[in-house]
């Protein structure tokens, strides 16, 4: 066990130690004298490493351009018992200068070791690939090279070749400064037959575009670029297939990166100061106005079209605001755009759709649509004029009055929540089941107000009652003092006072008494002989009543009467 | 005399008491605004052991929302609806709370009287009726005296009793109906999270029958050691543990 263990661990030594002294980086290049459009390949081999190198390619950046990679690439070798690996990092660069290139000497890192490769020179012709170039190049063709602000350039990219091809990749052109627009957009290349200079070429139109300068000065416009496959008919080994027939079939492709002239256009500023109006128009332009009907009702909504037709930077500008009559409500305008798609120079048509609502009947004058624009063939400002518009609005009765400017909406809930607390002065009280006084009074009042008037019927009876027997009471004693005041002389009076104590003694109700009534309302309340002396002395009283007898009768009689009640008075 | 001192000594403690739980309240809705609900919640409860306002359960009610206890915060609204139900508040933040609720219940389809009656009495509370029957009560007497002392014979007069008569009728009817309504039947709302229903008031796992969660309103027929029957609006019926729901 232990030797084996010890004999495993020197080996691992020595394979180690096999290793790490055989580590070594390389840098190379497979060609190293080109023409300036053409692509070298770059490689960096590391010989036996486990793992991939990782490579800082940043110093490269300012002197070439990485048309692709990096692509990887391991080796294992069995040499006689003895491994060798590699790992290989390969890009695609174009140089970006001429003349002598150096590439500069680069850090590999492997697990934490830092490596260098060595510099490596390669010579960039000008001239050696002249006859290439004029086999593959690209063409950028602007119709100007001095322009307005605002005013159109169009500019073409033609692919000239005189072999097959095909392309790979193509990276447009970038443009600071303007405002650009395709015109042809990007297709597969069709080629047409064309002649320069008597050599027969394939000519494409990549892309054409039509940019419009937004600043004045002189502007750059990259170049465009694109990647072929190329076909190269080249001879082969002398063998079985080496017949033309076999040509098509074993044609190799070489890859090829192209690049077009940086183009360079000078914007020019116009020739005179703008107009206040003048919102950026330049081109050639006419404006026209269209309501949909010349007669509206109040509240009914009328379309005015705005029609801006020409030829320039259209869709690139605003129309300045229009005026409208104060009582017309104006929704902001739609506006569409129309191209003529087989033109170079933008040429169309652009709509605006307002919608007026009249509120007010009336007739109103819409006013004419005027646009400014420059004008680069005249290389003036010329203004554009629609024509005057009138509408005659007609109240049809139904019109509801709102005034301009006061635009209702719904208040818009945001989020629901519950409401805050309460937070008032209240009186708590402790738990309590009983009524409160509030709702118990009506009932106490009610049944008080059905009472009172029974109550006060009562009342006024007992009243009486009691004003009856206090005469009742009093009946006697009120007679004979009547009797013997010194006034009471008359038979007539004494009589009077008589029956004034029947009256109130028995309850009765008529004034009118007369003997016979009373004896009735006597019968039961007395004996006969007392009944008797009653009704005699009444029929007495009202015998000698109004006949003028003598003082001593008149006495006798009243003392009679006297007498009598006493009497009578003490049995009812 | 002792009558009177017996008065004075009642009159003095309440207002004694009142002016305490005036304080607690104060001190209570200071917490709220100060979003310190749990203590909130803790003074409102205290001043409920033993006296009741509206305004104290709406409180309440919006606490128990804040600390997200919906089943609690519906059953305050609940309490505070029925001391005071024609409350814009409580009704809006309850009808609030109801759209939370999990289960929904779709009560039986009544007829259009039917739940017009329901709700007119809904609306009211006792006193609110007995004080109306009161008021037509006193309008009778009034026109009673009117009557006797002008001796006029109308027959608008006539129809007049009768419509009037006819209304303390309804609402003595309507007062007792709500009366017993409140006498006899128990309600009470769900206030943990979701409760299993069982067929039978034992903790045994196949009796369960369906499931409610909080803030349910259910109609409380039976207790039962622990347990209470309860009714849902729909006729659902069963038996839920005592603690899971809390009496309105």
């Amino acid at each position: 066990m232990g030797i084996k263990f010890t004999k495993a661990f020197l080996l691992g030594c020595i394979s180690c130690f096999q290793v790490f002294s055989q580590i070594s980086v390389s840098a190379s290049v497979d060609v190293n004298k080109i023409s300036k459009s053409e692509t070298f390949g770059f490689k960096i081999t590391a010989l036996n490493v486990d793992e991939s190198p990782s490579v800082d390619i940043s110093p490269l950046s300012s002197l070439f351009k990485v048309i692709s990679g990096p692509s990887q690439q391991t080796n294992i070798q069995w040499v006689n018992g003895s491994m060798t690996s590699s790992r290989t990092l390969s890009w695609t660069l174009l140089p970006k200068k001429t003349g002598k290139v150096n590439i500069p000497s680069l850090e590999v890192r492997i697990s934490n070791n830092a490596y260098k490769t060595k510099p490596i020179g390669i010579i960039v012709e000008k001239s050696i690939g002249k006859a290439q170039i004029a086999n593959l190049f690209i063409e950028a063709k602007p119709n100007k090279e001095e322009v307005y602000l605002g005013e159109q350039v169009t500019i073409t990219y033609r692919l000239f070749t005189r072999s097959n091809l095909s392309v790979e990749s193509i990276e447009y052109p970038k443009s600071v400064g303007f405002w650009s627009e395709d015109l042809l957009p990007a297709r597969a290349a069709r080629f047409n037959n064309t002649q320069i200079n008597g050599v027969n070429y394939k000519v494409a139109t990549l892309y054409k575009s039509a940019i419009f300068p937004t600043q004045t000065g002189i502007l750059d416009i990259s170049p465009m670029t694109a990647i072929c496959n190329v076909e190269t008919n080249q001879r082969k080994r002398r063998g079985v297939f080496d017949d033309p027939f076999f040509n098509s079939m074993f044609k190799e492709t070489q890859r090829k990166y192209i690049e077009s002239d940086t183009l360079r256009i000078n914007v020019i500023p116009y020739p005179e100061n703008p107009p206040v109006d003048f919102t950026g128009a330049v081109g050639d332009f006419s404006i026209n106005t269209r309501l949909d009907t010349l007669n509206a009702n109040v509240n009914e909504a009328v379309t005015m079209h705005v029609m801006l037709k020409g030829t320039g930077n259209l869709n690139q500008f605003k129309i300045n605001q229009l005026n409208f009559p104060q009582s017309m409500e104006v929704f902001p305008p739609k506006s569409s755009f129309t191209r003529d798609e087989f033109r170079d120079q933008i040429t169309g048509e652009q709509k605006f759709e307002y919608i007026l609502i009249p509120r007010q009947p009336g007739s109103f004058l819409l006013n004419p649509i005027s646009l400014i624009y420059f004008n680069p063939a005249s290389k003036r400002f010329v203004t554009a004029r629609s024509k005057a518009i009138k509408l005659e609005v007609i109240d049809n009765g139904s019109s509801i009055i709102t005034y301009p400017g006061v635009k209702k909406e719904d208040v818009s809930v945001i989020a629901d929540d519950i409401r805050f607390i309460k937070t008032n002065n209240i009186k708590i009280l402790p738990h309590d089941n009983s009524i409160s006084v509030w709702v118990t009074s009506p009932f106490v009042l009610s049944i008080a107000f059905f009472l009172i008037p029974t109550a006060f019927g009562r009342f006024y009876k007992i009243r009486d009652n009691s004003i009856e027997s206090r005469l009742n009471k009093n009946a006697l004693r009120v007679a004979l003092k009547d009797l013997n005041k010194k006034d009471a002389e008359s038979l007539s009076y004494a009589t009077t006072v008589m029956y004034k104590y029947f009256k109130s003694k028995l309850f009765l109700q008529s004034d009118n008494l007369d003997p016979s009534i009373l004896e009735n309302s006597l019968k039961s309340k007395v004996s006969s002989s007392q009944l008797n002396k009653v009704v005699a002395i009444a029929k007495k009283c009202d015998a000698n009543r109004f006949s003028l007898s003598s003082e001593t009768s008149k006495e006798k009689i009243i003392k009679e009467i006297s007498s009598m009640l006493i009497e009578i008075d003490k049995n009812i | 005399m002792k009558i009177f001192t017996y008065l004075a000594t009642l009159f003095i403690c309440s207002s004694v008491i009142c002016q305490d739980y005036k304080s607690k309240f104060i001190d209570a809705n200071e917490h709220y605004s100060a979003q310190e609900y749990l203590l909130a919640i803790e003074k409102y409860e205290d001043i409920l052991i033993n006296a009741e306002h509206q305004d104290v359960y709406y409180n309440l009610g919006n606490a128990y929302y804040r600390v997200g206890d919906i089943g609690n915060s519906i059953w305050a609204y609940e309490k505070a609806l029925e001391l005071s139900p024609r409350d814009s508040d409580i009704n809006f933040n309850i009808n609030y709370l109801r759209t939370m609720v999990r289960d929904k219940i779709i009560p039986p389809n009544n007829m259009y009287l039917i739940s017009l009656y329901k709700s007119l009495v809904l609306k009211f509370t006792i006193s609110d009726l007995i004080l109306f029957i009161g008021l037509l009560f006193l309008f009778l007497s009034i026109k009673y005296i009117l009557n006797f002392y002008t001796n006029v014979i109308n027959p608008v007069n006539t129809i007049i009793n009768y419509i009037t008569i006819a209304f303390i009728v309804t609402l003595s009817w309507l007062t007792l109906d709500k009366y017993w309504n409140v006498s006899d039947k128990y309600h009470g709302v769900i206030v943990a999270s979701a409760v299993d229903v069982r067929s039978s008031p034992l903790d045994r796992g196949e009796n369960v029958i369906f499931r409610v969660h909080e803030g349910t309103k259910v109609e409380i027929q039976n207790f039962q050691s622990g347990w209470s029957e309860i009714v849902l609006l729909d006729g659902k019926k069963g038996w839920v543990l005592s603690k899971d729901i809390r009496e309105i």
